[in-house]
């Protein structure tokens, strides 16, 4: 496609890189965007800038945060004796939108997989640990994909905080669950987390 | 008991066939034609639609046709009187894609074993000759058929054993990760060892009387089960390998060391001589397999037989016929370079068949 401005032309390859964002959409979204009032377009602005220079990582459960603790790290009311365990942030969303849940989270970052180059020291698990050793947590809800290396990844932390006096329970499956926790209703996954099951497995190992 | 049949097929871009429709006779279906005409595409497509897998390609990729870039296989099946459309797409650069009436699987394993079918081609020779995963994948293939359990066991088991590999070729082996690997492998590969052997001794039953009534002879043959767990448990055995996997930066413990023996009066079906008694082992084996999928799916399985003639005598080719349409009531594909030796058989002993040339 050619256009008769450079400006349009690589706004709508910045839009293009984007996920689920082809070629076409990207030229929509140009055009509007051009089209649009200046105060519309400076906030847009606003949000990237804020999102480049100030957005950081939540030093206690790695989640996103405007500020060195998050928003759900230093709300008085949660219950910090609860901390649930996911993947990533979407499915920390996926969670706090349902309403049901008062803890607080931790961010692994993924599941282990050494085939794909994931070990434990690539994901949050240390700082998980540590965090549990120094702070009085007694209940670990795990709320990864129900997978193969989601497993792996609840046995792996089971072994590690094997001495510490802890419930760890898993979120009840057989919800709508097929990898991704996005996907799941608000009221399964709220029912499912209000609902979890002690986990069995932590006998075994 | 139900019977399970293939109506119809339509070929897209699928090995040498740009594009070919054919309707199948619920019985026997001869397929003729000389070498190179595309006979056991035909039977291989079958195959794949049934298992979701080519049973004689293995590289997907050389499934399309010279340089097409996808291929689509469609097929009628039927069962009773339920009726199923089953859809395999192939596509350069993206993953399989199965469906059943329009319904897409999330997975291969889901598929298998959907429709019970069994293939005996030349090929098969692999089985005697080959190293010992020719013989676990025999196994697997008609465990996965026939047990559920037993196809999400194997899935797992392998998934951990690529990671385990994966941990011990790493710089530092972490060992609370081995042992956590080591702790979910022991479920999967207890039951994989249990069933592969049960298996073995209710498929050495069935074998025997076939046997027999192939070569006409009672002889005695064995399939010896060799398993690191026959002697030890996954627990204790696993504990043992920890050093040795540990230097070889491999995993040594396991069922994926598993093999069969094959003997034939004491002897080792390899060492046998004759390529004649060898066919009508693997015939056999085939054929007691057919038997296994019927009684536990419930469900005639279809038989595939590419170039029945290959080192079997005419005679011998009745009692396998004989065997699968009788005994068995499968419906039937035979390949062969000449329809004349078959339909000779075909029409003494009064089989509902159609023939189709190429
Ligand atoms: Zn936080």
């Amino acid at each position: 496609m050619s256009y008769s401005s450079k400006i349009i032309s690589d706004t709508v390859d910045a839009f293009s890189s984007l996920p689920s964002i082809g070629k076409k959409s990207a030229m929509r979204l140009a055009l509007h965007l051009a089209g649009d009032s200046f105060q519309k377009k400076e906030k847009l602005i606003q949000a990237l800038q804020q999102l480049v220079n100030d957005l950081q990582i939540c030093s206690e459960c790695f989640s996103y945060s405007d500020t060195p603790i998050c928003s759900i790290c230093s709300n008085p009311t949660r219950d910090r004796g609860l901390i649930c365990v996911v993947e990533n942030i979407r499915d920390l969303i996926a969670i706090e939108d349902t309403g049901s849940y008062k803890g607080l989270y931790h961010v692994l970052g993924g599941v282990i997989s050494p085939l794909e180059g994931i070990g434990p020291e690539d994901l949050e698990i240390n700082t998980l640990v540590q965090r549990i050793q120094e702070n009085n947590c007694n209940e670990l809800v795990m709320a990864l994909s129900p997978t193969i290396d989601g497993e792996t990844t609840i046995f792996y932390i089971n072994r590690l905080l094997k001495d510490v006096p802890l419930k760890i329970t898993t979120i009840a499956r057989g919800v709508s669950f097929g990898g991704d926790l996005e996907y799941a209703d608000e009221f399964t996954l709220g029912r499912s987390i209000q609902s979890r099951l002690p986990y069995s497995q932590r006998q075994m190992s | 008991m139900s019977f399970q049949s293939i109506k119809s097929i339509s070929l897209h871009n699928f090995r040498c066939f740009e594009k070919l429709e054919l309707d199948f006779s619920d019985r026997l279906n001869i397929i003729s034609g000389l070498n190179g005409t595309g006979k056991t595409s035909i039977i291989d497509a079958i195959y794949c639609l049934a298992f979701g897998k080519s049973y004689f390609v293995s590289k997907e990729q050389y499934l399309l046709r010279d340089d097409s870039h996808f291929l689509r296989l469609e097929g009628q099946f039927q069962n009773e009187n339920d009726m199923e459309f089953i859809k395999l797409i192939l596509e350069q650069g993206k993953s399989k894609r199965i469906e059943v009436n329009g319904v897409k699987r999330n997975k291969l394993i889901d598929h298998i074993g959907h429709i019970p079918i069994v293939c005996i081609a030349p090929s098969d020779i692999f089985l005697v000759v080959d190293s010992s995963i020719t013989r676990r994948k025999l196994l697997d293939k008609l465990l996965c058929q026939i047990d559920n359990k037993y196809t999400s066991a194997l899935y797992n088991y392998n998934r951990l054993l690529k990671q385990r590999n994966a941990v011990l070729k790493r710089q530092v082996q972490d060992r609370t990760l081995i042992n956590t690997l080591d702790t979910q492998m022991e479920s999967p590969a207890t039951y994989i060892f249990e069933q592969r052997k049960h298996l073995l001794s209710h498929w050495l039953e069935l074998f025997h009387p076939i046997h027999q009534r192939i070569t006409g002879e009672l002889e005695v043959c064995e399939f010896d089960y060799k398993s690191q767990l026959l002697s030890k448990t996954f627990h204790e055995g696993i504990a043992e390998a920890k050093e040795k996997d540990s230097i070889l930066k491999r995993s040594n413990f396991g069922i994926h060391k598993d093999d069969i023996v094959f003997t034939i009066r004491q002897s080792e079906l390899k060492n046998v001589a004759s390529q004649g008694q060898i066919k009508s082992f693997l015939f056999a084996l085939k054929m007691s397999m057919m038997h296994i999928l019927k009684e536990k799916t419930k469900k005639t399985p279809i038989l595939l037989l590419d170039d029945i003639f290959d080192k079997l005598d005419e005679t011998r080719v009745l009692h396998v016929l004989d065997y699968v349409y009788t005994d068995v009531g499968s419906q039937i594909f035979i390949t062969d370079t000449s329809s004349i030796r078959l339909e000779n058989i075909v029409k003494k002993q009064n089989y509902s068949h159609q023939i189709i040339h190429l």
